[in-house]
């Protein structure tokens, strides 16, 4: 059983390097393809920087021992996995989210994608209104006056 | 945030509530134009919900503002409230709160409701229907479409293919030239504009609750002359009624049981139609269950299927209004509310394929009235949004 594992080490943008099994590479549909199609030892993802890519290979790391656990009581359920999942997202930083999500859609990690949204939304959803929003996320508004009055104003149920 | 491309920000917009999509478009132009653009709001409205969306709706006063009627002495201050079995997808102004361990509502209406309160309610694609209102619960907005002269009646219903909610009116024979008949009006339009639908017959009274299935309006009306059972179509996107007379199926159950004015040794509730993965179907309750599922509206042809309760509940006249139940569209079971020991309100889940039936209590921290809910299968709705309406 053991010895059998392939490793495979991933290099990121800022040529940081990680060296994973071959069942973690394969979370992502866009590593298993490119192990697949060129079987060097070393992949070189341009996109992502190490810091991110370190996210990346320590949730798929984690998750990747869940499956092949299978229906093991012992190591993660599907409660504790959730519970790490958790905690995963509590300390991070939104910037990070969002290099997360860039990261995980181009990596095609559909679970990490679905988990990062996720937590944008929650994080939108607990703003009361527009402006909130503007300051949690840092986004500054390119909307007049004006044009905010007419857009707010549109907001309204109107009949007949 | 400059990293998240526009649609990587849809992915996120998708997973907010209808609410607060409304202030997502007033944060700046780039999200303001994703959330306008009509195919964003089609996947918001298609895209896969896996979890239960039940919607429990009930009548409640509001006892900082108590309003009677002069005459009668009865509450006129009472709204139709709504919890949800998952978070964040109904708006505030008509919310009850959720909690993981079930289904809560604040403290302020957890008096119990007078036995006046009528409830029934209709849920047809996400928007409500009861007395002359229509509401939107997932944005909060309600409306008054006033009755027409001698409405008795009216259902919703959804045309999917041009996406437009229709009321249909049944209108009683009269006094002087008016004959009675059908009247159709589109939801959004002025509340006057009320068209006229050629019809042979003049409308019955419903002996159940309607149905929206597929662009199809179903009810059954009983004939007290003849003594028969008639299913009538509604075709919403043509604006056609169709009566069929009902030979088979429950037809004979429903004209043995139903007795007028309904006597409690007859029908312990009445006949209810459901939409049981997109049939049509006739739940009767008459010690057990009796499901009908009609396979085939043009020849009529009826499934028949029987189950209990589980032991130690009960689901009597009080606890079962007319459309109290409803179907779970991911599972297909059918969920009804039951009353077990102690008055404790249950959900039990019925699956008629596996004839597995299950239940869950609910409601612990509050008591309802019996009549002055229902529970739904809820799909959130941006109809009344922005756009929709012009």
């Amino acid at each position: 059983m053991e010895n059998e594992k392939k490793m495979i080490t991933l290099k990121s943008s800022d040529d940081v390097t990680f060296e994973v099994e071959e069942a973690v590479v394969l979370e992502s549909q866009f590593l298993s393809h490119l192990v697949q199609d060129c079987p060097a030892p070393e992949h070189k993802i341009k996109e992502v920087t190490g810091k991110i890519l370190s996210k990346v290979v320590e949730y798929c790391e984690k998750h990747v021992v869940v499956v092949v656990d299978g229906g093991d009581s012992s190591s993660s359920s599907g409660d504790d996995l959730k519970k790490w999942d958790d905690k995963f997202i509590k300390e991070m930083d939104l910037s990070t989210v969002y290099d997360l999500i860039a990261a995980a859609n181009y990596l095609n990690i559909q679970a990490l994608l679905d988990l990062m949204c996720q937590r944008v939304a929650d994080v939108i959803t607990a703003c009361k209104d527009h402006k909130e929003i503007r300051e949690t996320l840092g986004i500054v508004s390119d909307y007049t006056a004006e044009e905010e009055a007419e857009v707010l104003k549109e907001n309204e149920w109107a009949f007949d | 945030m400059d990293q998240i491309c526009n649609e990587l920000l849809e992915l996120i917009f998708l997973r907010s509530s209808p609410n607060t999509l409304k202030n997502l478009r007033v944060v700046c132009k780039q999200w303001g134009s994703i959330i306008d653009d009509p195919i964003f709001i089609k996947n918001y409205e298609r895209r896969p919900i896996n979890r239960p969306r039940l919607l429990l709706g009930f009548w409640a006063h509001d006892n900082r503002y108590e309003k009677r009627d002069l005459w009668s002495g009865a509450r006129e201050d009472r709204q139709l409230h709504f919890c949800a079995s998952t978070p964040m997808f109904l708006h505030p102004s008509n919310t009850a709160f959720f909690s993981p361990r079930g289904l809560h509502a604040p403290l302020e209406f957890a008096s119990r409701q007078p036995r006046d309160v009528q409830v029934s309610y209709y849920c047809v694609e996400g928007l409500i229907s009861h007395g002359s209102k229509i509401q939107n619960p997932s944005l909060g907005w309600s409306v008054d479409i006033p009755r027409i002269d001698s409405e008795y009646g009216r259902v919703l219903g959804f045309d999917p293919i041009n996406e437009q909610y229709k009321l249909l009116a049944l209108r009683r024979v009269g006094i002087g030239s008016n004959g009675g008949g059908y009247q159709v009006l589109t939801v959004g339009e002025a509340s006057d504009k009320w068209r006229i639908i050629e019809s042979e017959s003049t409308p019955e009274f419903p002996m159940t609750n309607s149905i929206c299935i597929d662009g199809f309006v179903y009810y059954i009306t009983l004939s007290y002359s003849t003594q028969t059972c008639s299913l009538v179509r509604f075709d919403v996107s043509k604006e056609k009624v169709d009566i069929f007379k009902m030979k088979d199926g429950p037809s004979a159950d429903l004209v043995r049981d139903w007795d007028y004015p309904p006597s409690p040794n007859r029908f312990l509730v009445a006949p209810l139609l459901l939409d049981l993965k997109g049939k049509l179907s006739v739940v009767i309750n008459n010690r057990m269950f009796c499901v009908w599922v009609l396979e085939d509206p043009t020849i009529q042809s009826w499934s028949e299927f029987t189950f209990s309760l589980p032991r130690g509940l009960y689901y009597h006249a009080r606890t079962a209004n007319v459309g109290a139940s409803c179907v779970d569209k991911n599972t297909g079971e059918i969920i009804l509310i039951a009353e077990g020991h102690g008055w404790y309100k249950h959900m039990v889940f019925v699956n008629l394929e596996t004839n597995a039936v299950r239940s869950t209590r609910i409601m612990d921290e509050f008591s309802l009235d019996n009549e002055s809910f229902a529970i739904r299968d809820y799909k959130e709705c941006l109809f009344g949004w922005r756009g929709r309406l012009n």
